[in-house]
């Protein structure tokens, strides 16, 4: 069955690679010829059975004591907020707020779809109505954006698909959907850096006071310095 | 041509009667519901607090000028709309009672649909002295009996059904509650099985006995018009007498009189009378000072006069000159507001740096209960809040490092920060606060160790409320204040400053204590606002456990507890509230009106505001009540100000006997309930099978008001009456003492001649 897949979607690459004017998105293109073996299989089973997100939970009666700055999460409109939520990052207590501050400047396949061998580039993204557009980081094949909405017909698809699945084909999709994609993401330091971003900020029409604030900023040197992980960051280091 | 023929029907029309339905009807339309446009200009859902008419001069035993005055601020709109009625009354006549008064008009017109049989006539009553007896006992011994005034009120049942009928469930409680139903009772009684519906005008009504009095008052002066009889007009026909809808106009040896007192200047009689003798007329000439024409008094012959022509008023139009004050004023304030801001934007240190993180946008992420966990402080708005120059570390006391633990970031509302208290130097805290509230009936809810993720669980409605449910990081300055505050500190500064010099002066004085007498706390709207919060939700207070003392076991909430919320917007201080009068009064006003306003205890304390040892004193309080402390007014703390009674939707919780309850107004019920079915059952029988009859006379009343005011031994048995017989029968009186008149003059002369030639 698997085989069957994978080589249909190698069929469609090598009929997409011969012919450029009707070429598809890399990522879809990678989805549809994901591959994975038993083990994979069977981890994201106990993954599926094991993992809850928790049910994004409207404001509470009882207000935060301070005024907070509102956060922007309709930014978002990617379809991976579909399952992950708009705050997608909680797994690690030192970076989930750090990392969810991203979904403001950049689109999930950003950091998280970085194909081997080939370059991509990084351009915003415009989404959202005419009157107020919102900008998004988001990466770009020859295809154009690889950042999906739910509405794109092909991952709309998906979508009714995980709907109406069961346990095993619920699997199967989510292998497919996730295998293209790195789940860890680049670290800290490969963008905020001034040495050889990932990101290059100057072509993104970010002035040079901008790129020095984020290339040079203390807390994602601290966040990013692996030599610190298990250790808590003082306060007071913050400040030197 | 036309247009004169068209003008003229106008002219006809308003002068009709179906002129004045049609302005009555309109003003039922503005005044009560479904629409409600004129109270709702007031941001009101009824005719009363601000727009009370009838109760600012009520004169409480023992109340003082800064009482009254107060009354009368709290009712402003209502006493501004009375004074104008009123003065519209002096020179015009009662134009507000006769036409536009839906409270009088709608049973008028309701009483038009029934057949007069089954109705009671109450025009021949003495209506002068039961209406200043019973308007004299309204203003001084019903206050003092402790007897609200809208306990007998039209202008709260007529609305309220109207509400009921466009379905609001607040007209429906108050017309099943006992008081409302006695009230439906004397509307029907006194108004719609009234024979012409104005019997409530015409005894009961303090703004119709005031109009009265007006009304009698303006028609001594020459220039002024009034309902008036021609008397060498008036045939005698009775026709103005039996059209006359308040019982004004009386036949007095074959003459009509107009009574001033009760007139309405309906001009129901104007269009009755066939000859003109009754009609909208200056005072009649021959009560001016009679002439001497050679020795004999000679009354000149009244002329008629018609009423004149209304002229179109000069619209309101603004002045080149007003527009623009208008805009320098508005340009004004305008330029204040943008200063106020950037005054009001004062940065003030962060030394521990946490701003470096928490100042950052999207700092957050959804905890495992799916909560939004918001990190992004405002700085902006920290800074010009109340703790703005409370380093963060000075409530989360235990955090050095991150990733922080829950637990060390806990306030403590009560600890010591290190800010000084300004009056005596020493660390500032909220101890005495927090003391008064470990006391108060709310002692359960935290005071310390509140975190973000508690905050989950507090949320729950079972919780007590801690110190952050009511209270948040609010601005120090609000912003509507905010100009106000900068008036106040530039006075400060350039006046007081001159001899108060000095730093601490400027800090503690000018800023710190001045934003405390500028009343920054929060406004009585507010208070309310708060306590809703919680008090509101119905389920979740049916499951409070309340322990009324120290020493008794905790009981389980009833009617009046679940439902305290409803039940004080219904009364007078909850309604001003909510229309934003500044004269509302809030739960803390009556249950901790001193002290930091925490300690509300419950009402079996003797320490409780709220105890019946300590009403007098409380509702005295911050010069609310003033005269409730002398003895003749013990009655009036015996108001109910969480009557369920009027509460919608609390049946649920009650039996028909508790809802009835065993009170005066029950057993007035008893009587007027049932006449009043009476009369509705036998008008409608009489209205639908028993036409027969034009001329049946109401069935209470009728005879005595035919003798009385008619002066009539025997109806007519049918048909109108002949008029024109009454004339020649009046002429012919006329031409008898016309020749007496002549009779006499000759016999004058005769003798002066007499007197001359001897």
């Amino acid at each position: 069955m698997n085989r069957i897949q994978t080589s249909g979607g190698w069929l469609v690459l090598l009929f997409l690679m011969t012919a450029p004017a009707r070429a598809e998105s890399l990522y879809l293109q990678q989805m549809a010829g994901a591959r994975w073996d038993t083990q994979a299989f069977e981890e994201t089973l106990t993954l599926l059975r094991q993992h809850h997100d928790p049910k994004p939970q409207p404001e509470l009666k009882l207000p935060p004591f301070h005024q907070q700055k509102e956060i922007r999460i309709e930014v978002q409109r990617e379809f991976c907020v579909e399952c992950h939520t708009t705050l997608p990052h909680r797994e690690s207590e030192r970076l989930r707020s750090y990392l969810n501050m991203h979904v403001n400047t950049l689109t999930c396949t950003s950091c998280h779809f970085r194909p081997q061998g080939v370059e991509l580039d990084y351009r915003f993204w415009t989404l959202g109505e005419a009157q107020s557009p919102q900008r998004l980081i988001a990466p770009y094949s020859q295809a154009g954006a690889e950042t999906f909405p739910p509405e794109q017909p092909e991952i709309a698809r998906q979508l009714q698909a995980w709907k109406q699945a069961d346990e095993p084909q619920k699997v199967q999709l989510h292998l497919q959907i996730h295998t293209p994609l790195d789940k860890q993401g680049p670290s800290c330091r490969s963008c905020h850096t001034r040495q050889e971003p990932l990101l290059n900020l100057q072509s993104l029409d970010y002035d040079e006071a901008a790129v020095r604030k984020i290339q040079e900023d203390r807390i994602a040197r601290y966040l990013g310095d692996e030599s610190l992980e298990d250790q808590p960051i003082q306060l007071i280091d913050l400040l030197r | 041509m036309k247009s004169f023929e068209w003008k003229g029907k106008l002219k006809a029309f308003i002068r009709s009667r179906g002129f004045r339905y049609l302005t009555i009807g309109l003003m039922t339309l503005l005044l009560f519901a479904p629409l409600m446009l004129i109270p709702q200009l007031f941001e009101q859902s009824d005719l009363c607090g601000g727009l009370c008419m009838r109760r600012f001069f009520l004169l409480f035993p023992g109340m003082g000028w800064s009482d009254f005055s107060r009354q009368l601020q709290m009712a402003a709109v209502g006493v501004g709309l009375l004074t104008a009625i009123l003065t519209v009354t002096f020179f015009f006549g009662r134009l507000w009672c006769g036409y536009l008064c839906p409270m009088g008009g709608v049973p008028e017109l309701v009483s038009r649909l029934f057949h007069d049989r089954w109705k009671i006539d109450y025009r021949s009553l003495p209506q002068v002295p039961i209406r200043y007896g019973y308007f004299i006992t309204y203003i001084v011994l019903l206050p003092a009996i402790g007897f609200s005034a809208c306990t007998l009120c039209n202008f709260i049942t007529l609305p309220r059904l109207f509400e009921a009928l466009s379905g609001d469930l607040r007209g429906i409680a108050y017309l099943i509650s006992t008081i409302g139903a006695v009230n439906l009772g004397l509307l029907v009684l006194l108004g719609f099985f009234a024979k012409l519906g104005r019997g409530y005008c015409q005894f009961l009504c303090p703004i119709g006995a005031m109009d009265g009095l007006v009304n009698r008052l303006g028609a001594t002066l020459p220039f002024v018009r009034r309902v008036r009889v021609e008397r060498s007009r008036c045939t005698g026909c009775r026709a103005c007498a039996e059209v006359c809808i308040c019982g004004a106009v009386r036949m007095v040896d074959r003459i009509a009189v107009v009574d001033q007192l009760s007139c309405m200047s309906c001009r129901e009689c104007v269009v009755a009378c066939e000859w003109g003798a009754i009609d909208w007329l200056h005072m009649p000439s021959h009560q001016k000072p009679k002439r001497l024409k050679k020795g004999i008094e000679l009354a000149p012959i009244p002329v008629w006069t018609s009423v004149s022509p209304v002229k179109a008023k000069n619209r309101f139009r603004l002045s080149r000159r007003g527009t623009a004050t208008v805009a320098v004023i508005l340009v004004v304030l305008l330029a204040g507001f943008q200063l106020s801001d950037a005054w009001g934007g004062e940065r003030q240190s962060d030394p521990d740096g946490c701003l470096v993180c928490h100042a950052a946008q999207g700092l957050a992420y959804r905890d495992d209960n799916g909560m939004l966990r918001n990190a992004s402080i405002d700085s902006e708005h920290y800074f010009s809040s109340l703790h703005g120059n409370v380093p963060c570390r000075d409530c989360h006391r235990e955090i050095r490092e991150y990733p922080h633990q829950e637990k060390n970031g806990a306030v403590d509302c009560a600890a010591s920060c290190h800010l000084e208290e300004p009056s005596q130097g020493e660390a500032y805290s909220h101890q005495a606060v927090a003391d008064e509230f470990v006391e108060s009936v709310h002692g359960k809810g935290a005071v310390d160790g509140l975190t973000g993720a508690n905050r989950w669980d507090e949320n729950r409605n079972d919780r007590p409320p801690s110190c952050r449910r009511c209270h948040s990081n609010t601005l120090y300055i609000p912003e509507e204040k905010r100009t106000l505050f900068k008036e106040a500190f530039d006075h400060e500064e350039a006046v007081c400053g001159n001899c108060h010099q000095g730093d601490v002066w400027q800090g503690q004085m000018g800023g710190h204590i001045l934003r405390r007498l500028l009343g920054a706390r929060w406004s009585p709207r507010e208070e309310v606002a708060m306590c809703n919060d919680c008090h509101k939700d119905q389920a979740a207070m049916a499951k409070v456990e309340r322990q009324p003392m120290p020493d008794e076991t905790a009981k389980p909430s009833d009617a009046h507890f679940i439902h305290a919320s409803e039940s004080f917007d219904m009364t007078l201080h909850g309604r001003l509230i909510d229309e934003g009068n500044p004269f509302g009064v809030s739960c803390n006003g009556c249950h901790a009106p001193e002290g930091f306003r925490h300690g509300v205890r419950p009402t079996e304390d003797p320490d409780a505001a709220v105890n019946p040892q300590n009403l007098a004193k409380m509702c005295g309080t911050s010069g609310c009540h003033g005269y409730v402390e002398n003895g003749l007014n013990k009655n009036f703390l015996l108001t109910d100000m969480h009557d369920l009674d009027w509460v919608p939707g609390v049946f649920a919780h009650q039996s028909i006997l508790e809802l009835l309850g065993d009170s005066n107004w029950t057993r007035t019920l008893f009587i007027v309930l049932p006449a009043a079915g009476l009369f509705l059952l036998m008008s409608l029988v009489w209205t639908l099978f028993m036409r027969g009859d034009p001329n049946a006379l109401p069935v209470l009343g009728g005879r005595r008001f035919e003798t009385l005011f008619l002066s009539r031994k025997k109806r007519p048995k049918q048909g109108a009456p002949k008029t024109e017989e009454m004339v020649f029968e009046r002429l012919r009186i006329l031409r008898s003492q016309r020749r007496w008149i002549a009779k006499l003059n000759e016999m004058r002369m005769h003798k002066r001649h007499k007197g001359d030639s001897s």
